[in-house]
C-alpha cells in the first residue's frame, strides 16, 4: 500500500512542479491619454491630446539668456501650447529645481518689459579719467560702445574692453545676474599703494563668506579675505572667487594697475545693485499658444493678476534625450499677448503636461 | 542649495495626500459589474472533481478489504450468488477446481504461487484467455472451459501459488519443462504424475481449500452469465479487487472553436487504479494531456499613449496546452472487451504560446509558458469507450467524447466556442502488479 500511495503522491507532485512554470506574457494594453491640454481661447475651446492627430508631447531644457527653462510642448504641427518654468536660484552652487517647483503650488508667471531692466554704463565704472572707451559684451556679443541694456532677466557674461587714453587696452568679464533673486553678493575693493603693493578686500558681503580665492591674472595669489602683496608695475586682473556660506558662489573681477597710473577699474556688481526693480523671475512660468498662424504668449502680457495652479506633479519617464519627465498637472488661467497686433487673449487651460526637470 | 531626500519625501508626500478625484457611489456599481459572475459549468466541473478525488482515495482501501477476506466470506459470497444462478455457478464452480485441482500445490498450507505447465495447445489456450480474462475479471464461458481444461492424462502439472494466481509459463518456453526458479523458490511446488481419470480430479477437487480462492477465481466462476440485471446485481454482489495502471494515449479532437477547419492533436500519459466487482470495472486516473491547437489564437491591438502613441498589436498562438485530465468511468466486460462510459473532468494547467508583436522593441517571436489569459482552466467530458484486453497485463482501447463546458473565453480568442467538440482517444495500458 505504501509503494501505491506513494506512487500516486509522487506523480502528482511531479504534475504539479511541471505546471509551476509561468510566463508572464506582457500584452499592451490601451491606456488613457498621458498628455493632454483642454482649455478654451478668443470664446472656442480646443483639445489637444498627445498621441492624437499627429500631436506629440515634447519636452526640453531651454536655455533663456543664461537660464534653464524646463519646458513641454504639445503640438500637432497647426497648433501647439507650450508651458516652461524658469530656473532659479541661479547664484547658488548647486539647487534642486524639482523642489523648488514642488515647494509652490501657485508659482507666478514670468513677465518681460520692453524696457531695460539694467543698464551697463561705462560711467559707473571707478576712475574714468584715463578711459577713452568702453566696449561692452553681453555673452559674447557686442552690446553697446561705453552703455548698453539690459532687457530680459538672465545670466550674463558681460565683458568689457576698455581702452585707455594712452591706447592701452584691457578686457575683463564679470557674471551678471539680472532679474533674478541673488541670495548673497559683495564687491572687490582694491587698491595700490605707493609702495606698489596691493590692498585688496571683499567689500559689503551681503552674507558670510566661507571661502574665498584670489587670482591675480588668472594664476592663484591667496585665499585670505585681506590681500597685501607686491605687484608688478602694469595692469592686472585682480579675481575673487567667493562662496558664502549659504552655499551662494560668486565670481567678481576688477582691474588693477601696479604702475599706478589710475588705470584701476572695479567689478560689474554696481550694475547687479543698480538695475531696475523687477519680481525675479525665478520659478516662474511661461505659457506660448501657436495656434492658426499666429503666436500668443504670456511674458509680455499682463498677468498680474492671472493664476496658474499646479494640482500635481509625478515623475512620469525619461525622454528620448534621456532626461527626467514629469507629468504636471495644471489649470491655468492666464492672459496672452498676440505677437503681430499685440493684441490680449485671455485663456483658460486644463493641462496635464510634460515637462523635463533633469 | 539642495534638497534631501527627506525633505523631498515630504514634498511628494503632501502632493500625494491630496485628492485628485471626487468619489462617487456609481464609480463602485460600475466596478462590481466588471466582476466575473460564477459560472454554472463550475459545479459540475466540481461535483465530478470531488467523485473522482474520493474514489482515487477509497480505491486503494477497497484492495486492502479485498485482500483481507476470509474464506468464509468469500463462501458465503459464492454461496449467495449461488442462491441467483445455482446451476450455472455449480456447473463453474466444478470446472474450476478442475482447472485448480489440477494445479493445486501439494502443501496448501504455504501454497503461493501456482504455476500450470501444459503440453497440449488447446489446453495451453484456454488457459491463456482464462489468464487474460481473469485479468479482467471477466468471465469465461464454463462451458469452453470445461472443455478446454480437459486435461491430457500425459500433461505434467506444477502447482504453486497461494492466491490461486494461474501463471502460464510463456508459451514459447518449453511447456513440459518447470520452471526451476520457481522450483527453488518454492520448495512446495511438486510434480504430479499424470492423471488418470476424472473419478481422481474429483476427489482431489473435493480436497481444495476454499481459501485458495481469491477474488478473480471467484469471477471466472461467473464467465458463461450473460449481461442482465441479475447478472449486475451478482456481479455488485463479488468482492473488490483493485490493480494500477499506467497509460499511453493519443487524440483527435474537434476544434474548440468556431469557425474553425482545424482539428486538434494530443498526446498524453497517466497513472490510475481499475477496481473490478465481477465484470464491473471501475476506472480512476490522471492523465497528462498535451494537446497541440492551430487555431486558438488572441490577437489584441492597443494604442499606448505616452509622449506620443504607439498601436500594437500582438497576436498570441496558444500551440499547446497542458491538461489534467481525470477518468472516472465504469465498464462492463465481455470476455476479452470492455465497454464503459464516464466522465473526465479536467483542468488545464499551462500553455505553450507564441507571441508575436508588432513593435520592434518585443523582438519578434517569442514562446512564453503558463499565459492563460483566454483559455478555461476546467472542462467536463462525458465519454463512451471501449477495450479490448491484447493480454493479461496489456489493453488497447478507444474513448469518444465530447467537452460540455466552455473551453475559450471568447473575449480573449478569435472566434466562439464550438458547441460540444467531439474529440476521440485512442490508449494503450498496462496493468501493473504491484504484489508478488
Amino acid at each position: 500500500m505504501k509503494f501505491k500511495y506513494t506512487a500516486l503522491l509522487s506523480a502528482f507532485a511531479l504534475l504539479f512542479l511541471a505546471s509551476c512554470k509561468k510566463d508572464v506574457i506582457e500584452i499592451p494594453t490601451s491606456n488613457d491619454p498621458v498628455f493632454r491640454v483642454d482649455g478654451s481661447m478668443s470664446g472656442g475651446s480646443f483639445s489637444l491630446i498627445a498621441g492624437d492627430d499627429n500631436a506629440y508631447m515634447h519636452t526640453m531644457t531651454t536655455v533663456e539668456n543664461g537660464v534653464n527653462v524646463f519646458s513641454g510642448k504639445l503640438s500637432n504641427g497647426a497648433f501647439s501650447v507650450e508651458l516652461g518654468v524658469y530656473d532659479g536660484l541661479l547664484d547658488y552652487i548647486s539647487h534642486e529645481a524639482l523642489g523648488q517647483i514642488l515647494s509652490d503650488n501657485s508659482p507666478a508667471f514670468a513677465h518681460s518689459s520692453n524696457q531695460p531692466i539694467a543698464e551697463l554704463n561705462s560711467a559707473l565704472l571707478d576712475d574714468l579719467q584715463n578711459v577713452s572707451q568702453v566696449n561692452w559684451y553681453i555673452d559674447s556679443e557686442l552690446a553697446g560702445i561705453d552703455i548698453a541694456y539690459i532687457y530680459e532677466p538672465g545670466i550674463y557674461e558681460v565683458c568689457a574692453k576698455v581702452t585707455f587714453n594712452d591706447n592701452s587696452t584691457i578686457d575683463y568679464c564679470n557674471e551678471l545676474i539680472i532679474g533674478y533673486e541673488r541670495s548673497a553678493n559683495c564687491n572687490i575693493h582694491s587698491n595700490v599703494n605707493v609702495a606698489g603693493n596691493l590692498i585688496a578686500a571683499i567689500q559689503g558681503a551681503t552674507s558670510n563668506i566661507a571661502d574665498i580665492k584670489w587670482f591675480m591674472d588668472n594664476y592663484p595669489i591667496g585665499t585670505d579675505i585681506n590681500l597685501n602683496l607686491p605687484v608688478s608695475a602694469q595692469l592686472h586682473r585682480l579675481k575673487a572667487e567667493i562662496t558664502f556660506s549659504n552655499g551662494v558662489k560668486r565670481v567678481k573681477e576688477a582691474i588693477i594697475d601696479g604702475s599706478l597710473a589710475n588705470r584701476d577699474l572695479s567689478d560689474f556688481t554696481i550694475f547687479e545693485t543698480n538695475q531696475v526693480q523687477v519680481p525675479a523671475r525665478d520659478f516662474n512660468v511661461k505659457v506660448a499658444i501657436e495656434r492658426n498662424g499666429k503666436f500668443y504668449n504670456s511674458l509680455p502680457a499682463n498677468n498680474g493678476s492671472s493664476t496658474i495652479e499646479i494640482t500635481g506633479i509625478e515623475y512620469y519617464g525619461e525622454n528620448t534625450m534621456g532626461n527626467r519627465v514629469y507629468k504636471v498637472s495644471a489649470d491655468v488661467s492666464a492672459v496672452v499677448q498676440e505677437s503681430s497686433s499685440l493684441k490680449e487673449t485671455a485663456i483658460n487651460l486644463s493641462t496635464t503636461f510634460g515637462i523635463e526637470i533633469p | 542649495m539642495s534638497w534631501t531626500d527627506k525633505e523631498m519625501d515630504k514634498l511628494f508626500q503632501k502632493e500625494a495626500g491630496k485628492q485628485s478625484f471626487e468619489y462617487k457611489d456609481a464609480y463602485w456599481k460600475e466596478m462590481e459589474a466588471m466582476l466575473p459572475t460564477a459560472k454554472k459549468g463550475d459545479v459540475l466541473w466540481f461535483l465530478t472533481s470531488g467523485i473522482f478525488v474520493a474514489l482515487l482515495f477509497v480505491t486503494p482501501f477497497l484492495g486492502v478489504l479485498n485482500e483481507t477476506r476470509t474464506a468464509e466470506v468469500l463462501a458465503m459470497e459464492a454461496g449467495n450468488a449461488e442462491g441467483n444462478t445455482e446451476t450455472k455457478i455449480a456447473s463453474q464452480v466444478e470446472s474450476t477446481q478442475v482447472m485448480i485441482a489440477e494445479n493445486k500445490a501439494t502443501d496448501t498450507k504455504d501454497s503461493e504461487v501456482v504455476e500450470a505447465t501444459l503440453t497440449d495447445d488447446k489446453t495451453l489456450n484456454s488457459l491463456s484467455n482464462t489468464e487474460g480474462e481473469r485479468s479482467n475479471t471477466a468471465p469465461v464461458k464454463s462451458k469452453s472451459n470445461n472443455k478446454k481444461n480437459s486435461l491430457d492424462s500425459s500433461t505434467p502439472v506444477i502447482l504453486a501459488d497461494s492466491h490461486a494466481d494461474l501463471n502460464l509459463v510463456d508459451r514459447k518456453t518449453n511447456h513440459n519443462i518447470v520452471d526451476s526458479k520457481h522450483i527453488e523458490l518454492n520448495n512446495q511446488v511438486t510434480k504430479e504424475s499424470t492423471l488418470t481419470s476424472a473419478i481422481d480430479k474429483k476427489e482431489e477437487l473435493e480436497q481444495i481449500d476454499v481459501e485458495s480462492l481469491n477474488t478473480r477465481d471467484v469471477s471466472l466462476l461467473d464467465q458463461s452469465t450473460s449481461l442482465g440485471l441479475q447478472d449486475i446485481t451478482y456481479d455488485l454482489s463479488l468482492p473488490w479487487s483493485s490493480s494500477f495502471y499506467i497509460e499511453a494515449n493519443a487524440g483527435l479532437s474537434q476544434s474548440l472553436i468556431t469557425p474553425s477547419d482545424n482539428n486538434s492533436y494530443s498526446f498524453g500519459a497517466g497513472v490510475g487504479t481499475q477496481f473490478r466487482k465481477g465484470r464491473l470495472v471501475f476506472t480512476t486516473g490522471v492523465n497528462v494531456i498535451w494537446s497541440h491547437h492551430k487555431d486558438l489564437q488572441l490577437t489584441r491591438q492597443a494604442k499606448i499613449y505616452g509622449f506620443g502613441s504607439e498601436v500594437v498589436q500582438s497576436h498570441i498562438n496558444f500551440s499547446k496546452l497542458y491538461t489534467l485530465e481525470a477518468n472516472l468511468n465504469v465498464g462492463y466486460s465481455f470476455g476479452r472487451h470492455n465497454l464503459n462510459v464516464g466522465v473526465r473532468p479536467s483542468y488545464v494547467v499551462g500553455s505553450k504560446v507564441k507571441v508575436s508583436q508588432s513593435t520592434e522593441l518585443d523582438g519578434g517571436n517569442r514562446t512564453y509558458y503558463g499565459f492563460m489569459d483566454g483559455i478555461n482552466r476546467l472542462g467536463v467530458k462525458p465519454s463512451i469507450g471501449y477495450g479490448f484486453d491484447l493480454t493479461s497485463k496489456l489493453t488497447v482501447g478507444v474513448n469518444l467524447s465530447t467537452q460540455i463546458m466552455s473551453s475559450v473565453n471568447e473575449e480573449f480568442i478569435n472566434g466562439v466556442n464550438k458547441k460540444f467538440p467531439i474529440d476521440g482517444q485512442i490508449y494503450l495500458r498496462k496493468t501493473l502488479r504491484l504484489r508478488k
